[in-house]
């Protein structure tokens, strides 16, 4: 009997062991320190370690790029280290083992078997001291907080553990003797800096970063801490706002603040204004709208995160921003050569590329090709409106891209609008429609919000925004460049992707490239003469 | 009493027999579904036939940027590779570069097939860095805007990034000539600057 007991012992436990093995993965956590990590699909443990998808990547600050085997991720981290990571088919999903991205990266973790969560903590590499900046390097992005207390700038960074052997680095300037390093308590480390005199500070970086910069020197304040409470309070409370006419159709809205505040501003075309939002800011009970423009009707409202002021506009217009120490200046006014009809205006359009210049190919089609006959589409559109149409070019041949601003300049354009088509590294992987504007000038940038907004309804393609050309270039795009300092809003639209099956056969169906005409038609009716895009 | 001890015996054996079928087959069934992660002895190799021959040059670790894609589209990355090239670390690094277009997928489709360095890198006293590239450089290239920028700011970070600070700005020439551009959008009649918001933030070298 007892031997029997002993072999159904052993027969229940070899099941047990057995059935475990087979059971494949389990749903798991990932906290980044005290967050979870936003994935999706959700992480799995399958019996060996967390497998998480390629998203967690970013999540800790690296970057990677999939070999040529579809199957390898050669990662780079935020502390420059670089290796490969195999990743493993998880229901026809590829999963990267978190255990071995955290080993290359940098950082800790601990598993948790009851709670099925694996938590991750940030190294504190090392702190640097240069041009009054204090640098503090992280193996993946930490939120920090600082603060001034007894001659001392404290400085925590949370859900980190401290990797660095220095305990105390030499600063040795006018201001700062030197930082000391340690782990104030399980999940914070914290570096202190002693100070040979009194000053003050500034977090650079408030949201988490790698690269945690703390500026010193006199008149900085400290950032308030990250808000883990309701308890942060205002810096500031907003007194008034004034609407101000300054000059013909110009005018100004003044933002009365008892210190200075931080602005952030948002432009829509349609329907056509302007938000302003106060981060931290609160209304004064006796707050008062005074003053009046018939182009402009201000609303002032609390939100979760401060103030916010919407001027509803009757027709799109440009804005500026100033601030000073007890007030917000936003300086308003038609944009260059808008106003009278769309009729009297004198269109450039540059069909993009030409002659041995093909720009993207794919599945047999040439982009020089498609822009022409968009361009010849658009042409004929608004000339039927009344309006007078140049091209740059009206044939298959090369023409230079400083050439082709300089057709605007020269025959006294009111606009310039470049048409191209896009292409990427990955066929079939992007698909919809991009507007650039040069830099950050304002009219170009409110004819290309126009634009877009009119092509992205009347196509009802992807919306990939309308951008400032600064952002795939240092001096941006070429041809807007060319424009730069003439008072012509110049934009260039990529229409779409030709390495895209479904985007190429739309641009080469002419029911679709109508819609894009209309489109833009609508745009510029917003720009010049204030019309609803419907 | 002999008897019954042996028989108890033979069971257990059954038993044991058993136990480890179901082991042995559960193991087997992980391993080939990829499932269960053994590290396996490394395979006995052949003895090796000993030719001297001249020592490698010491590897070098150079800096490239290479495309990567998140939700929002592509960007550029940095990543580390050993070279054991000699000379310039700059020719080194760009040579690195070039060589991505033998990569397959989305890496190897930035640099334009065929792609070549010409002569040795020239570096100015106002930092400006001169390239000299072959002529399948623009001749090979049929990307649009957003692939355009990603390969003239690969370039143009790669230099910059492995020059200790020397290098401020880069001059692409084609077949010792200055070309207007490489794709229609961007000027190349001027040395470019590597400031781009194409970069993964934290890709900067320190």
């Amino acid at each position: 009997m007892r031997k029997a007991t002993r072999y159904l012992w052993l027969i229940g436990v070899s099941l047990a062991v057995a059935s475990a093995a087979w059971a494949g993965t389990v749903p798991a956590r990932i906290l980044i320190g005290t967050s979870e990590a936003p994935l999706s699909p959700a992480p799995v443990h399958d019996g060996v370690g967390v497998l998480a998808p390629p998203y967690i990547i970013q999540l800790l600050g690296a970057s990677c790029v999939t070999s040529s085997d579809g199957e390898t991720l050669i990662v780079s981290g935020a502390n420059g280290n670089t290796g490969t990571i195999k990743t493993v088919d998880v229901n026809g999903i590829r999963m990267v083992p978190v255990d071995k991205l955290v080993a290359l990266v940098g950082g800790e973790q601990r598993w948790d078997a009851a709670k099925r969560t694996l938590t991750l903590l940030a190294h504190l590499d090392s702190v640097e001291f240069d041009n009054d900046t204090l640098t503090v390097h992280c193996s993946f992005p930490a939120r920090a907080a600082a603060r001034i207390w007894d001659g001392k700038i404290i400085v925590d960074v949370f859900n980190t553990k401290l990797a660095c052997e220095a305990r105390e680095v030499y600063i040795g300037t006018a201001t700062v003797s030197k930082a000391r390093l340690g782990q104030y308590n399980d999940t914070t480390a914290r570096v202190v800096l002693d100070l040979n005199k009194p000053t003050g500070c500034k977090l650079e970086t408030t949201d988490a970063a790698s690269q945690i910069q703390l500026r010193v020197g006199d008149g900085l304040v400290p950032a308030p801490p990250p808000l883990t409470t309701a308890a942060a309070g205002a810096a500031y409370a907003v007194d008034s706002v004034t609407v101000q006419p300054v000059k013909d159709d110009s005018f100004s809205i003044v933002i009365a603040t008892t210190g200075k505040a931080a602005a952030v501003g948002a432009l829509s075309v349609s329907p056509p204004q302007v938000t302003i939002d106060l981060p931290r800011a609160t209304l004064s009970d006796n707050c008062t709208i005074t003053g009046m423009h018939p182009y402009c009707d201000p609303v002032v409202t609390k939100t979760s995160s401060g103030v916010r002021l919407t001027l509803k506009l009757s027709r799109p217009l440009v804005y500026a921003t100033e601030i000073s120490d007890t007030q917000v200046t936003i300086h308003l006014r038609p944009p260059d050569k808008a106003g009278g009809r769309l009729a009297d205006k004198l269109i450039v359009i540059d069909p993009g590329h030409g002659g041995k210049e093909t720009g993207a190919q794919a599945g047999g089609t040439k982009e020089k090709n498609v822009n022409l006959q968009l361009a010849k589409d658009l042409a004929a559109a608004l000339s039927r409106l009344g309006a007078r149409v140049e091209l740059t070019r009206e044939s298959d041949q090369y023409v230079s891209l400083s050439s082709r601003p300089d057709t605007a300049v020269r025959c006294g354009a009111d606009f310039f609008i470049s048409l191209h088509c896009n292409s990427n590294l990955a066929p079939n992987s992007a698909s919809g429609i991009e507007t650039y504007y040069h830099m950050e000038e304002p009219s170009p940038k409110l004819l290309a919000y126009a634009i877009h907004d009119g092509v992205c309804k009347y196509t009802g393609m992807c919306d990939r925004r309308a951008r400032s050309d600064r952002k795939l270039y240092e001096s941006g795009l070429a041809v807007l460049r060319g424009l730069s300092g003439t008072q012509i809003p110049g934009i260039l639209l990529e229409c779409g992707y030709l390495n895209n099956k479904a985007d190429r056969a739309k641009l080469l169906d002419s029911a679709y490239r109508a819609k894009l005409v209309e489109g833009i038609i609508a745009g510029l009716k917003a720009y010049v003469e204030g019309a609803l895009i419907e | 009493m002999a008897k019954r001890r042996k028989k108890s015996t033979g069971i257990g054996w059954l038993f044991m027999l058993g136990i480890l079928l179901i082991a042995g087959a559960t193991a087997g069934g992980l391993y080939l579904t990829g499932k269960l992660r053994i590290n396996a002895p490394p395979p006995k190799t052949k003895p090796v036939v000993t030719v001297t021959q001249k020592p490698l040059a010491p590897a070098r670790k150079v800096y490239i940027y290479v495309p990567a894609r998140d939700p929002k589209g592509f960007h550029l990355a940095r990543v580390t590779r050993a070279t054991r090239r000699q000379g310039d670390i700059l020719d080194a690094a760009v040579a690195c570069l070039l060589e991505t277009n033998k990569e397959g997928g989305q890496i190897g489709g930035l640099i334009p097939q065929g792609t070549k360095l010409l002569e040795p890198i020239r570096v100015d006293d106002k930092g400006v860095a001169t390239l000299n590239l072959s002529a399948e450089f623009t001749d090979n290239f049929a990307g649009g805007s957003d692939q355009e920028a990603l390969t003239v700011n690969a370039i143009v970070h790669t230099v910059v990034s492995n020059s200790g600070g020397n290098v401020r700005s880069v001059r692409i020439l084609v077949e010792g000539k200055p070309v207007e551009t490489l794709g229609g959008h961007f000027d190349l009649t001027e040395p470019v600057k590597a400031d781009s918001t194409l970069l993964r933030p934290g890709s900067i070298p320190r």
